[in-house]
């Protein structure tokens, strides 16, 4: 079973991103902030991350760099889904090396299309 | 009461006065001085009731009824003018060191010498006779209480009024003459006269109360028994034209007396020690008069039906009326009282008219005899006092001669209102020369001879005995048996009483020829620097900015000795050394003194020994480099203004350009501000919706495409879908409410409000909330706090949304408090949550994200409340803020004034 | 609230025109409404109650005018 890390501080969204993933057959895991998720990250190194940017205390930048400049991590999926939606910001977010920018409010069909392709379910 | 006791008695109570007198020296001395007090100030001010008022009152209600009281009218109802002019006046004493009238009009008027001298000899003329007047007031108290009805002294030192007025030079030499500085305030002097302006008043109302509420039934009583009397009940009213017209002139002449009487000028303007004692004085003082006025008609009809049979005179009624009825105790007060009256009138009088004979008419004569100078030349200082102390004795003796030789036939009232007259002359040359810059010596000079003269020939020159010599039947027939020249109906107007008519011509002359003289002659150049500086003191009066009007050099040696002479060398240093701090210390390397150290030396001097003299004795020892120095002194002057103007001008200039960019500034500033913040705004705005409409995109979504959910999950689903769309309505109307306020269309419905209700009426709404959550609830509230003025849905907005914010963020437990203090109410709500980071403190009341630190985020859920709360506080003109400690607490606090005014 | 003195709230013109309603008010023709002989209240003639009590109302209202924070002239 392949694992997903949502991260994201409004717990609507999450109750929403986890019954989705649940239902594509993915292991899910749930942090609510940046500090939570990198904690995460490093246990249980999952396979596909998707990332709120602004959160309290560790934002979700810091979380993109730190999985992309660890060698141990680097092959992780990262998804952001930012309610930011300027194109600056989504340039700066694709630059940190992630897979994917979506902008809230987001499609549930295109962002399950999306993990599935980046996982390569067939 | 046997002689020896009334003279003990009012031996001991000058004792007394001594002894207040020194009190008052010695706490000047230590720094606590008695008369820097607005009531101690009005005390003073009324050495305007004198035992005229004190005895002749009576005596005037009971032969004219109601018409005395016009002399107490005007100054009731000029007081708000007096204070208006006084303000005037008392800052230009202080800025050109002017110790008398006749100072302050000489001054005005180019410091002309002789306008000096006639201000000083008709002060003098004037008032003598007054002095006088007290001095029989004394003595026909003294007679009255020794029961020597017929009391007629055959020798000087057999009259106790002789030793009295002894007693009272030696008073006045030693609490007057203390300092050559005129500048200087009689401390002691002044304690004196407020104490006895006490005492006079007191006494005055015990005779009234006793004749009033003991001897009669009440006034009611008093004045059902005035009906028997024919001459009393026609005292009820008014009588005729004649006394219509009179009651007209007796207050504007009263008013004016008020004003410009030299001891008036004494104690109103020269012992003034604040400003800001004129404003007590302007209620006050119009309530002493009242007060002192309110028995004088009881006791006036009280004496009449008690004593007009046995032949007592009226003006003694108020000493009477206690002997007849056998109180001989009260009878010696009421003598202590009227002898106050008399005694600070002739203190004060006196003290004003010496500096005036010193200064203004001995000083500028002997200065200018050059033998004289020479020999006294050393120590001016000295001679100076000697000459102050000369005049005091002579003062009162000639008063002790007009009462003992002319008074004798005139009653006390009409001595009094031909005083009042001839003071009344110096109203056009003072009030025009303080408000109309155009004045001039001139207008001034001849306006008060002709108004003098009018004066002496209409009311003076008909009690002197002398005139019956020169022209039999003067009164009757006119001089020479002109018609036209009667002195009681002046140029055959004989529709005024004797005192109505000589204000009428006097002043209308008066005014008209300082009006025509003014208008039709030049200003000199110096009358035109003085005229600017007296209409406008106030610009001048905080800058100290000396006026040249000398033009060459004097040596320093020169202007020191003078200033040694008659300042002491201490005190020369004192000056010299505050003329270093406005001006520099250039001055100590040359041997010869500038225009400026010259001009402020004559400004010392004038303090010293009058405005006259000074100049003359500065002319001594400046080198004239020029015969006619007139036009250059124009120059100067000219020069000078013209640069002062010319820089003021520039200064301004530049001030309004610096103003004007840096008001561009900050309004490019505000502009882009603005813009930035409306941007920031907007994709805050959006950035916050976006939030809601993800999750009900998604649940509905989920909903949509997942047909096979259980109940409760679908539930749960549609459940969240409600609270999001909530949120967004919720945060759309913030936006909505923020803008109102943003706008100024948001407006405040203020009532009256107790704020423990409103806390009460935001708990019980949340009383649902804290019990789901378990919360404790602690209150602090302040019992009996004042209502405030504020908008009531709009605080219970605030209140709500502090504590629904609590509860979101709380452990245990929520405390609501209020304070109070003078002006603010304190309204408090805590809850023991997870803090606040301090960086965080401000940010939360904003509506924007810092530009500087986009990432950080404003706490879940604040949204838009505090941004509103903040605003609705600031509406109410108080402040929000936050105190917290992360880990510990969060206390959100805000304080409002109780009055909340209307912004608009 | 401090207290102001009275410069904050008269000026020149207002003190003039005060000064003048009193001499109105004080003099005739105002004066003879209440100069009738016959007349008494309270058992003292009606000129006296109305002099005295006029004075009365005049100290109260300079009192009023130099005490009061928000000048009422201005």
């Amino acid at each position: 079973m392949k694992k997903v890390l949502l991260v994201d501080d409004e717990p609507n969204i999450l109750l929403s991103l986890e019954f989705l993933m649940k239902k594509q057959g993915y292991y899910v895991f749930i942090a609510r902030d940046g500090k939570e998720a990198l904690t995460i990250i490093h246990q249980e190194n999952p396979e596909i991350v998707i990332l709120d940017i602004m959160m309290p205390e560790v934002d979700g930048y810091e979380v993109c760099r730190y999985i992309k400049n660890n060698t141990l991590t680097q092959d992780t999926k990262v998804i952001f889904l930012s309610a930011k939606a300027k194109e600056s910001e989504i340039e700066f977010g694709y630059a940190l090396g992630a897979d994917l920018y979506l902008t809230k409010p987001f499609s549930t069909r295109n962002l399950i299309k999306q993990v599935n392709d980046l996982l390569e379910v067939v | 009461m046997s002689d020896l006791f009334i003279i003990g008695l009012s031996g001991a109570y000058l004792g007394l006065l001594f002894l207040l007198a020194y009190w008052g020296e010695y706490r000047a001395k230590q720094g606590k001085s008695l008369v820097n007090n607005p009531y101690v100030y009005t005390l003073t001010l009324t050495v305007y009731c004198t035992a005229w008022t004190y005895y002749g009152s009576v005596g005037r209600a009971t032969r004219e009824g109601i018409d005395f009281l016009t002399i107490f009218l005007g100054p009731t109802l000029v007081i708000p003018f007096w204070w208006l002019l006084m303000r005037k006046i008392i800052r230009i004493c202080r800025f050109k060191h002017i110790t008398t009238i006749a100072d302050f009009i000489s001054s005005r008027y180019g410091q002309s010498s002789s306008l000096a001298g006639v201000v000083a000899l008709v002060s003098l003329l004037g008032v003598m006779p007054y002095i006088a007047l007290q001095l029989k007031a004394i003595s026909l108290s003294f007679g009255r209480i020794t029961s020597q009805s017929n009391f007629e002294p055959t020798h000087m030192m057999e009259d106790s009024t002789f030793l009295i007025m002894w007693v009272l030079v030696i008073f006045t030499i030693l609490f007057g003459t203390q300092k050559v500085e005129t500048t200087e305030r009689h401390e002691g002097l002044m304690v004196a006269i407020a104490f006895e302006s006490i005492i006079k008043l007191v006494a005055f109302l015990s005779i009234g109360v006793f004749v009033t509420f003991f001897v009669f039934d009440g006034v009611e009583d008093l004045f059902s028994q005035t009906q028997t009397s024919p001459q009393l009940v026609s005292q009820y009213t008014l009588s005729d034209a004649s006394q219509v017209s009179e009651w007209f002139f007796m207050t504007v002449l009263s008013m004016l007396a008020f004003l410009f009487l030299p001891r008036q000028f004494q104690v109103s303007a020269i012992e003034n020690v604040s400003l800001k004692h004129l404003d007590t004085a302007f209620w006050l003082f119009p309530l002493y008069l009242f007060l002192f006025n309110l028995f004088v008609l009881p006791i006036a009809f009280g004496g009449h039906i008690l004593l007009s049979e046995q032949g007592i005179e009226a003006d003694m009624y108020v000493l009477a009326l206690p002997l007849a009825e056998g109180q001989q105790l009260l009878a010696a007060f009421v003598y202590l009282g009227g002898f106050s009256a008399a005694t600070s009138m002739i203190i004060v009088s006196t003290i004003a008219l010496s500096v005036m004979l010193s200064n203004n008419l001995i000083m500028p004569i002997l200065v200018s005899v050059p033998i004289l100078k020479r020999r006294y030349t050393t120590h001016l200082g000295q001679f100076l006092l000697f000459i102050r102390r000369l005049s005091i004795i002579l003062i009162l003796h000639l008063a002790y001669f007009y009462y003992s030789v002319v008074s004798v036939q005139t009653s006390l009232v009409s001595i009094g209102l031909i005083s009042f007259v001839g003071i009344a002359q110096f109203a056009p040359s003072i009030i025009g020369g303080v408000y109309w810059r155009y004045g001039n010596k001139t207008g001034a000079l001849w306006g008060l001879l002709s108004g003098f003269l009018i004066w002496f020939y209409t009311l003076v020159l008909p009690t002197l005995p002398v005139i019956e010599r020169i022209s039999p039947d003067f009164v009757e027939r006119g001089l020479w048996g002109m018609y036209w020249l009667k002195p009681y109906a002046l140029f055959g107007l004989d529709a005024l009483d004797p005192i109505s008519q000589a204000v009428f011509w006097s002043l209308l002359v008066n005014v008209l020829v300082y009006l025509g003289g003014s208008t039709y002659f030049v200003q000199s150049s110096k009358e035109r620097n003085q005229a600017e500086i007296f209409v406008n003191i106030q610009q001048y009066y905080t800058t100290d900015i000396s006026t040249i009007t000398w033009k060459g050099t004097a040596y320093l040696q020169d202007l020191k000795m003078l200033l040694i002479n008659f300042l002491g060398k201490v005190r020369t240093q004192e000056a010299l050394q505050k003329f270093s701090e406005i001006y520099g210390k250039d001055w100590q390397k040359k041997p010869q003194a500038d225009a400026y150290l010259i001009s402020y030396t004559e400004r010392l001097l004038s303090g010293t020994i009058g405005v006259a003299a000074a100049r003359t004795l500065i002319a001594s020892v400046v080198k004239e480099e020029e015969e006619i120095r007139i036009q250059e002194v124009v120059s100067i002057l000219k020069e000078s203004q013209e640069l002062i103007s010319l820089n003021k001008e520039l200064q301004e200039k530049t001030k309004a350009l610096e103003k004007t960019s840096l008001e561009l500034q900050k309004a490019n500033l505000q502009l882009t501000k603005n813009d930035d913040q409306k941007n920031e705004f907007i994709s805050t705005v959006t950035h916050e919706m976006r939030t809601p409409i993800t999750s009900i995109r998604a649940f509905s979504e989920i909903l949509f495409d997942n047909h096979d959910l259980e109940v409760d999950e679908k539930q749960q689903f549609l459940t969240t879908i409600i609270k999001e769309t909530n949120r967004m309505e919720r945060l759309i109307n913030q936006v909505l409410e923020l803008e109102r306020f943003e706008s100024g269309t948001r407006k405040l419905h203020l009532t009256l409000l107790d704020i423990n209700e409103v806390i009460q009426e935001a708990l019980e709404s949340m009383l649902q909330v804290f019990h789901e959550k378990n919360l404790c609830l602690r209150l602090g509230l302040v019992e009996n706090i004042l209502p405030i003025y504020a908008d009531k849905d709009q605080l219970l907005q605030v209140i709500l949304n502090l504590i629904s914010n609590a509860t979101k963020f709380a452990k245990h437990k929520i405390t609501v408090a209020t304070k109070m203090d003078d002006e603010h109410i304190c309204i408090s709500v805590a809850d023991d949550g997870p803090g606040i980071k301090p960086e965080l403190h401000e940010l939360i009341f904003e509506k924007f994200y810092q530009a500087e630190d986009q990432n950080i985020r404003k706490p879940k859920g604040s949204g838009l409340g505090l941004a509103i709360c903040k605003k609705i506080v600031q509406y109410h003109q108080g402040h929000i803020w936050v105190e917290s400690q992360e880990g510990g607490y969060s206390k959100f606090i805000f304080r409002i004034p109780f009055r909340t005014y209307l912004k608009k | 609230m401090g207290k102001q003195t009275i410069s904050r709230k008269i000026n020149g013109r207002k003190i003039l025109l005060l000064v003048f309603c009193f001499i109105l008010l004080f003099n005739y023709p105002i004066l003879g409404i209440f100069n009738k002989p016959s007349l008494f209240l309270l058992g003292i003639p009606l000129l006296y109650v109305y002099v005295f009590g006029l004075w009365l109302l005049v100290i109260v209202g300079l009192f009023y005018l130099s005490r009061t924070p928000k000048g009422r002239l201005k």
